[in-house]
């Protein structure tokens, strides 16, 4: 991208990048100063010991140059120079799984393709960090569980001594990839909630192929991308990410790569379940360091586009080791219908009306005399028991909702949004009915649905 | 309460049996290849003609098999007088998934609710060893649980009318003359007909 405005993780207008080709060779000079300059400022930055905020601001979210990568990392994980992840560094390589871990530490520095004097140095160091984590853990090493491939990035770094990698490892590992990372596990479930938001119809088409998100987007989430992403890409994906610091991003980029694969997919309709699998799984590979800048903008895009509250809700049990409310937010979150919105995100985005953010049309699915007691001034009431009552009567009530929702969006009323968020009473026997109207609209392919958690109080 | 001449019929089983395709057979006489999973619930209705002088207008609610969209069926099923519930003989779990809907049928509604099974997917039968599910021994748990049984094939079209029409005849068996679609004023209202032995059904094949 030739915009040097653009900043990296922005999505924005596309319009002022045209019609500059006259230019070109000018800009590109221009470009090549201005990079140098941010890149002389972050630098400058490090020296007097910056935080987060200002690599943010100075950097962007952009790719940066292998000089300055470890120490913006180090700053953007919060790791110091005081070994707080408590090393002990050991030559005690003694695990059951020592062979694999051995065989695995082999094979990835093999692939590093450097001189035979530092492959045997790094060789030793991941086996002692595999090791060590193992162990303070009391975690087993598995094929497959990612560990090996987020080192293989990081062993590229000049880290000082094995203490530094084992951090940046740890810190990696508990801030940015979730617990559960398994079969049936819960951030896969909240993923395909997110996918069901902003397309229900690709969600379907896993939906009826039993093609769940753990089979295909396992070893992206547990390597953060860096198993199939390659090396060049990865570095520079991390970059980013560091700096950005949003833990759910990693859900977003999922949702830019279906997006990207979606037309394929659609052409598989026909192919085995595996056959798919393979196809997605796949699907970073493809990417080069040339179109990571669309890949996280596009994501940055889907994440503002987003109701915000599931992060909250979802935040500590997947990140933190000491939430002990997982196994019933993981039912609730296998259960849903759909994305669920606080009633707090809902009044907000109410009262602060305007274009920014995510914007919501109400639906009120309670019963008639309720509504009428009591509402949200901009809410739609919508008869879920009609549904059952006279299905054909309901279908033009809907089509009627759909279309005082378009007319309020085009006249920029504070009650229109393209957001349609369902809400009950929070009475369980009545708010299915709400689930059922949810689920009418999922079934027309409706996207942007949400149920607001707790109902209407 | 049922209005004259309909009832409501639901469509019950695990996902990926074949409920919606016994629907599309039975309401339109085709059938798709890859068909999309069901989300919620599909609404649709067909009229049968179930002798010379009754038809029925079926109301049928195809719900959807997927785990999460479970605690909906009771809003489906709720005051329906006939449900299909489907398996498929290639899926031993489908069959016990099966039977757990004719149970929770059964507590819901009663006896007097008119319960067939299905087992789909008759026609992959003839391909080795892909039958799980023997169909003697489904015949006679549908003897003990009074369930009108068939294996069906909704790709070929093998027992879907059949099935649905056994099930339609029952119902109309068992309600009174005069919820049926007759002529008004056909029938005095104060004509004596004892329940499920009325005139319009009591042919011979109101049992075949």
């Amino acid at each position: 991208m030739s915009d040097d405005n653009k900043q990296a993780f922005n999505l924005e207008d596309d319009s002022d990048l045209n019609d500059n080709e006259v230019f070109h060779s000018d800009e590109e000079n221009n470009k090549k100063n201005q990079d140098n300059q941010w890149i002389d400022e972050l630098r400058l930055a490090l020296k007097g010991g910056c935080d987060l905020g200002s690599i943010r601001s100075i950097g962007k979210c952009r790719s940066l140059t292998d000089d300055l990568r470890l120490s913006v990392w180090k700053t953007c994980l919060n790791i110091n120079d005081i070994n707080e992840y408590d090393y002990v560094d050991s030559d005690v390589f003694d695990l059951p799984e020592q062979n694999l871990i051995r065989e695995d530490v082999l094979r990835l520095v093999r692939s590093l393709k450097i001189n035979k004097d530092i492959e045997a140095s790094r060789l030793s160091d991941i086996e002692a960090v595999l090791t060590f984590y193992c162990k303070k853990y009391n975690e087993n090493y598995e094929k497959d569980n990612g560990w090996i491939d987020m080192l293989k990035p990081l062993v590229t770094l000049d880290y000082k001594n094995r203490a530094e990698l084992y951090a940046l490892f740890v810190s990696i590992r508990n801030r940015y990839i979730p617990r559960f990372c398994e079969t049936d596990g819960m951030p896969f479930h909240l993923f395909r909630l997110l996918l069901l938001y902003h397309d229900p119809e690709l969600c379907s088409f896993f939906d009826t192929r039993k093609i769940t998100p753990d089979l295909y987007a396992h070893i992206w989430v547990r390597s953060l991308y860096a198993g199939t992403c390659s090396s060049d890409v990865t570095l520079h994906l991390w970059d980013g990410y560091f700096q950005h610091a949003d833990q759910f991003f990693i859900f977003f980029l999922a949702l830019v790569l279906l997006m990207f694969a979606k037309e394929q997919l659609f052409e598989m309709v026909d192919k085995e379940k595996n056959e798919v699998i393979d196809f997605i799984s796949k699907a970073p590979a493809n990417l080069t360091t040339d179109d990571l800048e669309d890949f996280c903008s596009l994501a940055n895009h889907y994440a503002s586009n987003t109701p915000q509250s599931f992060r909250k809700e979802f935040c500590s049990c997947l990140f933190d080791e000491t939430d002990r409310t997982t196994s019933q937010k993981a039912y609730s979150v296998q259960q849903a219908l759909c994305l669920p919105v606080s009633a707090k995100e809902l009044l907000q985005a109410n009262q602060l009306g305007g274009k920014e953010g995510v914007r919501y049309f109400i639906v009120d699915c309670r019963p008639a005399e309720q509504y009428n007691s009591k509402h949200l001034y901009t809410a739609f009431h919508l008869d879920a028991n009609l549904l059952l009552e006279d299905p054909k009567e309901f279908g033009g009530t809907v089509d009627a909702l759909r279309a005082t929702q378009k007319h309020s969006i085009e006249a920029g009323a504070t009650a229109g949004g393209d957001h349609l968020c369902f809400m009950g009473s929070g009475r369980d026997e009545e708010d299915k009915y709400v689930r059922m109207v949810v689920a009418y609209f999922l079934r027309r392919n409706i996207k942007y649905i949400s149920i607001a958690s707790g109902g209407y109080r | 309460m049922s209005r004259p001449g309909h009832f409501k019929m639901v469509l019950l089983g695990e996902s990926a049996v074949g409920k919606s395709s016994l629907a599309l057979r039975f309401a339109k006489g085709q059938y798709q290849d890859h068909a999309e999973s069901t989300i919620g619930a599909a609404f649709l209705t067909h009229t049968l003609q179930i002798d010379a002088d009754t038809t029925l207008k079926v109301e049928l609610w195809d719900t959807a098999g997927q785990e999460r969209y479970h605690s909906l069926a009771p809003m489906y099923y709720r005051g329906a007088q006939a449900a299909l519930v489907v398996y498929d003989i290639t899926n031993a779990d489908s069959l016990s998934q099966a039977k757990k809907w004719v149970k929770e049928l059964r507590t819901a509604n009663g006896i007097d609710m008119i319960i067939g099974l299905a087992g789909n997917k008759a026609d992959l039968a003839t391909t080795v060893n892909k039958r799980k599910v023997d169909a003697r021994e489904v015949a006679e748990y549908a003897d003990d649980n009074q369930l009108i049984f068939m294996e069906t094939s909704a790709k070929r079209g093998d027992n879907v009318s059949e099935i649905f029409m056994n099930v339609a005849r029952q119902v109309a068996m068992k309600q009174p003359t005069n919820t049926l679609n007759k002529p008004q004023g056909a029938f005095p209202p104060t004509k004596p007909k004892p329940k499920g032995n009325s005139s319009c059904c009591s042919s011979s094949d109101s049992k075949s």
